[in-house]
């Protein structure tokens, strides 16, 4: 369980002759995600999406507010729980370093944690049962990312995020950059491992009709404030006047379709 | 625009009192006495009483940073001293080598402006055909060369074997010719490629392709491209000036021709720290407006960046 | 495929490393390899051609060329490589001293090599040149000074540029210590760079060296260097042009030899680029190896 009450964030803008002015990026986010579930953060660029997902993954530092993971400071928790959380990134090409094979890059992971003799076998096990699962061969192993696909590449960080057993994966606009085609395949795969493996995602998107498909709850993020949060069943009972105008958006597949037809489009 | 121009001279100013004090520091920092030295390449064996009247005609003995700001109002009004060798001004030296080295350098210019156009255009509209390839290999193998080498050898070829040109000096208006001739190889190569390139990039716009397809005849099309591709490379023309007149040092040993470049060297060998000093002092100025103008020049062609810089 | 297997395929490339390997081969043996003393002078001999005795002629001295050629490999060699790995050096601890630093460092470092980046290299060594003096250990630092700036501008961008690469942040959401993240994806990183980048640099370098020996403000004699050798053949350039001849034509093709070789690692450092430039070129040129390897790919992927 995650819990983020009040935080905030602001970053020093540089350049200005009369000292440094502060840019706030969070002013005040609270939400929780509960274990099992998936939250979907929902906002337009420069909403503060990706500054929230970096300072959940401990690369940026907060100003103010408190993050409680399992009950414990975030900082304690991601100190003592080594390879429970983890990412997938929206640009794919720049999530693997470009001169490693395959295999170095989804078993980089497993070495930083153990690097004894015993640990390897265990470890080509691990990465031999993901590779099935996300239905690639065997013999990808050797290739370079290049050689790779937009969306084969994408499994394999989602399986590289995997192979740590992470209890909450963050994916941080992970199906973004792909082509619609992929995106659904890469969606259904993303379900189907959450239940597999009872992961806790937290999903960053600006593009409602994949997260409504994943998420269970929405919380809708709009110049560093939480200005909404939803249930997914209840979508259409939206208060705030810019998440209705969004909801909107999406409806007109509703009405040509009639039902959820998002998920159907999808899958 | 102004406010931009205003902004991108005014940053000169500090870049120019970095370096001008650099310069100055520098010529400070040596180990042997200036003092000393200036008697001695008059060939006087120095006593400690002729260093000491010497310091004081040189004004040696104040304290630094008033000798930087005596040296800066001396300079600015055109006092740069006195050459340690033939007691001559430093500025009377410079206004002697100057103006060879400027026509030196325009020379080049246009023998690089000629030809880089030319083969540029050759190589691209025989694009990756054995003709380009040629012709780039060959361009190529000239700039690896090193510029004192074929100096030497034109020199040789030209000068000695068919007696066509005269071998060094500037008695002569065919003088300049191989001098400007080596100099320009250095450069060619880059500014060959540079307009080869754009030209085939060019090649590709979509607005060559419309006009293709308007049916317009191939010279026209080609002369579009061609100005486009000139107000790119314009800009890389403009930088090599200064580095031109830079570059000038080795062939104008070469050829015998009284330039800055020369005079330079001729300085360093009697450790005639005035004139370094001087000759250092000119080409960072050079750089610096050199720098400025073409920034000034590609805002106001372009005028995607001249909105910009509003 | 490997940085070295991409190499490999590139005929060219390994051509020239070959040959730049062997002459520095030829620099370490050259007492052995040489027929004679470089400096031996036998006046009785001058100017003469190439014969049986002296396989390239002697100079105006008497003295062998091919022996002048030989240990002049080890004075260019030796003072380009101490220039080239001086420089890196300083590129490298300033460059990841700027990236790594917050605040007011960073912004020294960075503002001092912009200024020292307004200055051509050209006329920083001239002016270095005069101020020290000539000599080639006061070339060798001017070099490295002129130098110097860029490497950390560039060893900081490239810093910059891994840093912000996703790859970097998994191993940094996965606990990996800065060490880890600059041993593992960064320096490998930054020395291809650096190694592309000196290598296409060592030619000026060695250009530069010889020049201004050929200024005579570099290295004095006896000392055989190129660009002396060239110089001492001006003085004689009416009556024995075969004089320059030797010292042009290695200095030539070593600059070559660098450039080509620094071509073909930008492209088998890059495993993209490889695949756009040299895949590309293969088959316009229609050379076999290339179609070949591309149907090879196909079947693996077949089967």
């Amino acid at each position: 369980m995650i819990t983020v009450e009040h935080l905030k964030k602001s970053y020093k803008t540089t350049g200005t002759m009369f000292g440094s002015a502060k840019q706030h990026v969070l002013t005040d986010v609270s939400f929780h995600l509960r274990h099992g579930e998936c939250l979907g953060i929902v906002g337009e660029s420069g909403s503060g999406k990706s500054t929230l997902s970096r300072i959940l993954l401990g690369l940026e530092r907060y100003d103010g507010g408190t993050i409680l993971i399992d009950g414990m400071p975030h900082n304690k928790w991601v100190k003592q729980n080594k390879g429970k959380m983890s990412v997938v990134f929206q640009d794919y090409r720049t999530s693997v370093n470009p001169n490693w094979t395959i295999e170095q890059i989804i078993s980089e992971p497993l070495n930083m944690l153990c690097q004894s003799e015993g640990g390897r076998k265990q470890h080509a096990a691990i990465i031999a049962e993901l590779m099935e699962r996300i239905q690639l061969p065997r013999g990808y192993l050797h290739k370079h990312p290049h050689e790779l696909s937009g969306g084969q590449l994408q499994r394999i960080c989602i399986a590289r995020a995997l192979t740590t057993r992470p209890r909450y994966l963050i994916l941080d606009e992970a199906i973004s950059s792909l082509d619609v085609s992929v995106q659904s395949q890469i969606l259904t795969l993303l379900k189907e491992l959450q239940a597999e493996y009872s992961l806790t995602y937290l999903f960053i998107a600006h593009d409602l009709q994949a997260v409504t498909y994943l998420c269970d709850h929405l919380a809708f993020l709009r110049g560093g404030v939480i200005i909404e949060e939803l249930d997914c069943n209840h979508i259409h009972s939206a208060q705030n006047e810019y998440v209705q105008q969004l909801v909107g958006s999406v409806l007109p597949f509703q009405s040509a379709f009639g039902g959820r037809s998002t998920e159907r489009e999808l899958t | 625009m102004r406010q931009y121009l205003t902004k991108r001279i005014l940053s000169t100013i500090p870049l120019l009192l970095f370096v001008t004090f650099l310069a100055f520091i520098l010529i400070n920092l040596r180990t042997s006495d200036p003092a000393e030295i200036a008697l001695r390449v008059n060939q006087i064996t120095p006593t400690e009483e002729m260093v000491q009247s010497m310091r004081e005609e040189l004004g040696l003995d104040e304290p630094f940073l008033v000798r930087y700001k005596n040296w800066i109002v001396n300079s600015l009004q055109g006092e740069l001293g006195y050459s340690y060798v033939n007691k001559k001004p430093v500025l009377e030296e410079l206004q002697l080598a100057i103006p060879p080295t400027l026509q030196l350098a325009g020379a080049t210019l246009a023998i690089i402006v000629f030809f880089s156009i030319s083969i540029g255009i050759l190589c691209s509209i025989f694009e990756n055909r054995w003709q380009d390839r040629l012709l780039r290999g060959f361009i190529f193998f000239l700039s690896a060369m090193p510029s004192f080498w074929i100096g030497l050898l034109l020199m040789w070829f030209f000068a000695v074997y068919l007696g066509l040109l005269p071998t060094s000096g500037m008695n002569s208006p065919q003088s300049i010719i191989l001098p400007a001739v080596t100099l320009s190889m250095t450069f060619l190569s880059t500014y060959v490629r540079l307009i080869r390139n754009n030209m085939i990039q060019n090649k590709h716009e979509n607005f060559i392709l419309y006009a293709k397809v308007r049916g317009l005849n191939e010279r026209t099309i080609t002369w579009n491209i061609f100005t486009n591709s000139i107000q790119s490379s314009l800009t890389a023309f403009g930088m090599s000036i200064p580095r031109l007149i830079a570059g000038t040092v080795i062939v104008e040993n070469i050829f015998a021709w009284p330039g800055i470049g020369r005079l330079c060297v001729k300085a360093i060998f009697n450790s005639d720290y005035p004139v370094i000093q001087a000759y250092i002092v000119l080409m960072a100025v050079l750089f610096i407006i050199c720098n400025l103008l073409v920034d000034i020049v590609v805002v106001m062609i372009d005028p995607r960046l001249r909105r910009e810089a509003k | 495929m490997s940085f070295f297997r991409r190499l490999q395929q590139d005929k060219l490339g390994i051509a020239c490393l070959m040959f730049l390997g062997l002459l520095t081969l030829a620099g370490i043996f050259a007492p052995l390899l040489a027929p004679h003393d470089p400096t031996l002078v036998n006046v009785a001999v001058k100017l003469a051609t190439p014969s049986l005795e002296y396989p390239l002629g002697t100079d105006h001295l008497g003295r062998c060329l091919l022996s002048r050629v030989l240990f002049g490999i080890r004075t260019t060699f030796f003072y380009a490589f101490l220039a080239m790995g001086v420089t890196i050096l300083f590129g490298v601890i300033f460059g990841m001293l700027a990236g790594y630093s917050n605040g007011k460092v960073r912004e020294a470092i960075l503002r001092f090599c912009d200024a020292m980046l307004s200055f051509p290299s050209e006329v920083m060594i001239l002016a270095i040149v005069g101020i020290l003096g000539p000599g080639i250990l006061n070339i060798v630092i001017a070099n490295i000074l002129s130098k110097w700036a860029w490497y950390t501008r560039m060893i900081y961008s490239s810093v910059q540029q891994y840093r912000s690469k996703n790859y970097v942040k998994f191993a940094q959401v996965n606990q990996g210590s800065p060490f880890y993240i600059m041993r593992k994806h960064i320096a490998s990183g930054i020395a291809g760079e650096v190694t592309t980048h000196s290598t296409l640099e060592m030619g000026w370098v060695i250009l530069s060296i010889s020049s201004l020996s050929f200024l005579g403000l570099g290295v004095q004699p006896p000392t055989p260097e190129w660009g002396m050798m060239l110089n001492e053949a001006k003085n004689v350039l009416f009556t024995n042009p075969w004089q320059m001849i030797p010292a042009g034509t290695i200095t030539l093709l070593v600059v070559i030899a660098l450039n080509f070789l620094g071509d073909s690692l930008q492209n088998a450092m890059n495993p993209q680029a490889y695949m756009i430039n040299v895949k590309q070129q293969k088959k316009l040129l229609r050379f076999g190896t290339g179609r070949k390897r591309l149907n090879v790919n196909i079947e693996s992927e077949k089967s």
